[in-house]
């Protein structure tokens, strides 16, 4: 910044040099001086992983004007090389993707202003970030265009989930839909209460909603269980985990990547202005993914313009 | 047993070695095929078991988390659904059974051990059957990329299951395995060893042609020939015994022919001779017979005309008329001479045609020396040569034909005295080893080397000028050897020209029995004696 006050002095000779050297600079001279740099921390991962970082990094890149830094952390990566990186880089802010750089959260606070991304994040009051976690509203939104006799819906929750059920609660109101929620601690009152559940289970009006819950949802023994039982009974299943429509759930939503990285841009922003504390926020993705034979089993039949309308769709053609 | 012995043929043994290889072989490939389908199904089997407990433990889960029996049936029904799996049980994570099927034992104290692995493990492997075992965890998630939570993956242990895999199937197998194998082997062996067989056979037989036909030559002698077949080398051998037989016949065909005219030479070379020495022995007979049948009717006249002779003589001197005695002296002297001379050709006649016969007598060594002494005095002085004798203080008595050892010795001191001339004649007398030995020596002319072994040739004397000179007949020394050979004895000369003669003259003191027929034989020897020849 030194050298290029110095070039714009008036009255100097300007050599051939320095006419180059100001060409390079014209860029970072259309933005305001005040502007600040932005470190990304996130992992190196393989294919098909790293794309999804890619597409966040892209968003924030869209997003933020400024000077953007990418700090790609390989497996074991030294914290404090990286901190004292941030430091000669002189950052300003900062967003962490993924859970390699969420576990440096501790020793930027404070020091810096950051956002988390890529996790499924839950409100405490101090963290700001986007999550992973579906917002529930989406959810049902997509519920009422995909299964529009579905009138209740029966979820199984964690205390860790709480939160989330509390936001359904609300949003099952909104759309017209009885939400019943079971809190339950251990996996196998999870099973038992799921077994209860599914007894009652009217075909046809009732469906399922897992929850991105790890007990809940446990995919080695709940998932398949219920898959295999709503296969029989004909109970429309939706999950909060995109990976679950491969497997069976009739849909999920993914998360949308490039609009969250847009979102983490915006959220460090706030934060480094100082203006707000921007919190948790749930993933307002609308990609929709279908499982198309779930469907049909289920008797659904979708226009074109719906189907051509999905982000993804199952079993792929 | 069969093997390798030089008695047995090279067709025999090389079977027994290719036999014994095959069967060698067949064996160890057919073990150690069989040991790797074993090692390698029961690799199969214990990864399929393992396999089967990992499911098991996946299946389990839910009756693990339910604690249910009726969850658990399930899963055990699955995994007894295989064939060799013959018990299976599910315990809690306290090691306590939740619900078993089949056939399956276990001791409490063990459980800890067996279920101390992490993953699906072979943990006892008993003769007849294995126990199986694998932890039960549960897992939040299955996806491996956990970048995307908060906290990594956890497990929970919640349980175990057990499995009894019976081992009937991998027996079979082995028994089967090694049994068909064996089987197998030893058929191919068989059907190779019947190939190897024939094989061999043919390419034997032209050895064994070769062999017998080598075999033939050997016992009966005979140049046969072998066929030239088989393989390069064994044909090699055959031409190489072939052109053999050929060279051996051909030198057997020259060999026959040299030795059948040699033969036929012999054989008449040898009637030839045999011819030969029969004229030779007829005409000496004959011819001594005439000899003496002359030598006979002359002495008759002979002596009769002498004592014709000596009666004129005496009716002269008594007339005293000297000088018609002294004639008749002369005529009495000329007639003693020729007298001598057919005395001495009937000797030699006599013992050519084997009528001379030994008479021996008894006679001191002394009496005969001076006997012979006294008669040869007279003739010694004649040419004045001094005369020795020499004889052994101690006497001895001879068993001898004395006429003859007499005229031996007389011919050797006449012969002696005859061709020396103003020298020394000496007679001396020995006796050793059963052998009474004079030596006769003189200082005269001597005899030439290349004469010495001629002198006793009758009619043999040293050369023309001799001859002239001393004058004798040659029969003197022919008769001598003649009677001492007939004596049993010998007679030797050495001498150098010049400087003098010795004679020894060696005889038995004892006469041999059986002397007399010895020179009967020895007729073509040509030995004759001459005694008073040289009076004459
Ligand atoms: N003592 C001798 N010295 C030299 N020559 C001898 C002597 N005795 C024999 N001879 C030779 O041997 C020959 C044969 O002897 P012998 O048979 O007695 O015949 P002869 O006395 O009648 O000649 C003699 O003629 C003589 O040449
Ligand atoms: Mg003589």
């Amino acid at each position: 910044m030194a050298d290029l006050k110095r070039t714009l002095q008036p009255g100097r000779w300007l050599d051939l040099k320095r006419l180059f050297g100001l060409i390079i600079c014209l860029p970072m001279l259309v933005a305001p001086l005040s502007a600040a740099t932005l470190a990304v921390l996130y992992p190196e991962a393989p294919p098909p992983y790293k794309q999804v970082f890619d597409q966040i990094v892209d968003g924030i890149d869209e997003r933020h004007a400024d000077r953007l830094i990418r700090y790609p952390l390989e497996t074991r990566y030294n914290p404090e090389q990286v901190l004292a990186q941030l430091d000669r880089d002189q950052v300003d802010m900062v967003i962490t993707l993924g859970r390699r750089g969420y576990s440096l959260i501790n020793d930027i606070n404070g020091h810096y202003p950051f956002v988390s991304g890529a996790l499924p994040l839950t409100p405490n009051g101090t963290l700001s970030g986007v999550s992973l976690i579906t917002d529930p509203d989406n959810l049902f939104s997509q519920l009422n265009v995909l299964s529009p006799v579905t009138k209740r819906v029966f979820v199984l929750y964690t205390a860790k989930s709480r939160w989330m059920v509390e936001l359904a609660k609300v949003s099952a109101k909104k759309k017209g839909l009885e939400l019943w929620a079971y809190e339950v601690n251990t996996l196998s009152d999870a099973v038992r209460k799921y077994e209860e559940v599914l007894d009652n289970a009217r075909n046809g009006s009732d469906a399922i909603w897992l929850p991105l819950d790890k007990v809940t949802a446990n995919e080695t023994v709940i998932l398949p269980m219920l898959l295999r039982e709503a296969w029989d009974r004909r109970l429309v299943m939706f999950s909060s985990k995109p990976s679950h429509v491969k497997r069976g759930a009739l849909f999920s939503i993914y998360p949308n990547n490039q609009q969250s990285g847009e979102r983490l841009a915006e959220m460090v922003k706030e934060l480094f202005s100082g203006k707000t504390m921007p919190g948790v926020e749930p993933s307002r993705s609308l990609h929709l993914g279908v499982n198309l034979r779930t469907a049909v089993h289920l008797g659904m039949e979708y226009s074109p313009t719906l189907t051509r309308s999905f982000y993804r769709t199952f079993p792929q053609p | 047993m069969l093997f390798v012995g030089n008695q047995n043929s090279l067709r025999k043994q090389l079977l027994t070695f290719l036999m014994v290889s095959i069967a060698l072989l067949s064996l160890t490939s057919s073990i150690v095929a069989a040991w790797i389908a074993v090692n390698q199904s029961r690799q199969v089997l214990e990864h399929h078991s393992l396999q089967i407990a990992g499911n098991l433990a996946h299946q389990s889960l839910l009756s693990l988390i339910t604690e249910s029996k009726e969850n658990a049936d399930q899963a055990l029904d699955q995994a007894m659904a295989f064939n060799d799996v013959s018990g299976v049980a599910i315990f809690t994570e306290r090691m306590l059974l939740l619900q078993q099927r089949g056939e399956i034992n276990w001791d409490t104290d063990q459980l800890k051990d067996w279920f101390a692995h992490p993953v699906p493990v072979l943990a006892a492997d008993n003769r007849d059957h294995w126990i199986i075992t694998s932890p039960v965890f549960l897992r939040e998630e299955q996806d491996d990329y956990d970048e995307f939570e908060l906290s990594g993956s956890q497990e929970e242990l919640m349980g175990y299951v057990m499995l009894n895999v019976s081992k009937d199937s991998l027996q079979t197998l082995t028994t089967n395995l090694f049994s068909y194998n064996l089987m197998i082997g030893l058929g191919f062996a068989t059907l190779l060893v019947w190939l190897q067989s024939v094989g061999l056979k043919r390419i034997t037989r032209p050895l064994l042609n070769l062999s017998q036909s080598m075999n033939e030559a050997r016992t009966s002698g005979e140049h046969n020939y072998a066929n030239v077949e088989g393989p390069m080398e064994v044909r090699q051998m055959a031409e190489s015994y072939n052109a053999m037989m050929q060279v051996l016949e051909q030198q057997e065909d020259k060999l026959v022919k040299l030795n059948s005219g040699l033969e036929t030479e012999v054989a008449i070379r040898t009637k030839e001779l045999t011819h030969a020495r029969d004229t030779a022995l007829v005409a000496v007979r004959t011819q001594s017979e005439f000899l003496a049948n002359i030598s006979h009717e002359l002495r008759t006249p002979l002596q009769a005309t002498m004592g014709y002779i000596e009666l004129v003589i005496e009716e002269l001197e008594d007339e005293a008329m000297d000088e018609p005695v002294e004639d008749l002296r002369e005529a009495m002297r000329a007639s003693t001479r020729l007298l001598a001379l057919i005395n001495m050709i009937l000797d030699l006649a006599k013992c050519e045609s084997g009528k001379m016969e030994l008479m021996p007598q008894e006679i001191s060594l002394h009496t005969l020396t001076q006997e012979t002494e006294s008669v040869i005095r007279p003739l010694a002085s004649k040419r004045q040569n001094a005369f020795k004798v020499y004889l052994p203080a101690e006497d001895h008595l001879l068993q001898v034909d004395t006429e003859k050892a007499q005229q031996v010795l007389l011919n050797l001191l006449s012969n002696a005295c005859k061709f020396t001339e103003q020298g020394t004649v000496l007679l001396s007398a020995s006796v050793e080893d059963g052998f009474v030995i004079w030596q006769v020596s003189d200082t005269g002319i001597g005899i030439p080397k290349e004469q010495q072994g001629l002198i006793f040739d009758k009619f043999r004397q040293i050369d023309g000028s001799v001859k002239r000179k001393y004058g004798g007949t040659g029969l003197g020394l022919a008769i001598s050897k003649h009677f001492t050979e007939m004596m049993g004895g010998t007679l030797d000369v050495f001498s150098e020209t010049g400087q003098g003669t010795t004679f020894i003259f060696r005889l038995p003191l004892v006469a041999p029995a059986d002397t007399v027929d010895q020179t009967s034989e020895n007729l073509l020897s040509k030995k004759l004696s001459s005694t008073d020849l040289e009076k004459l």
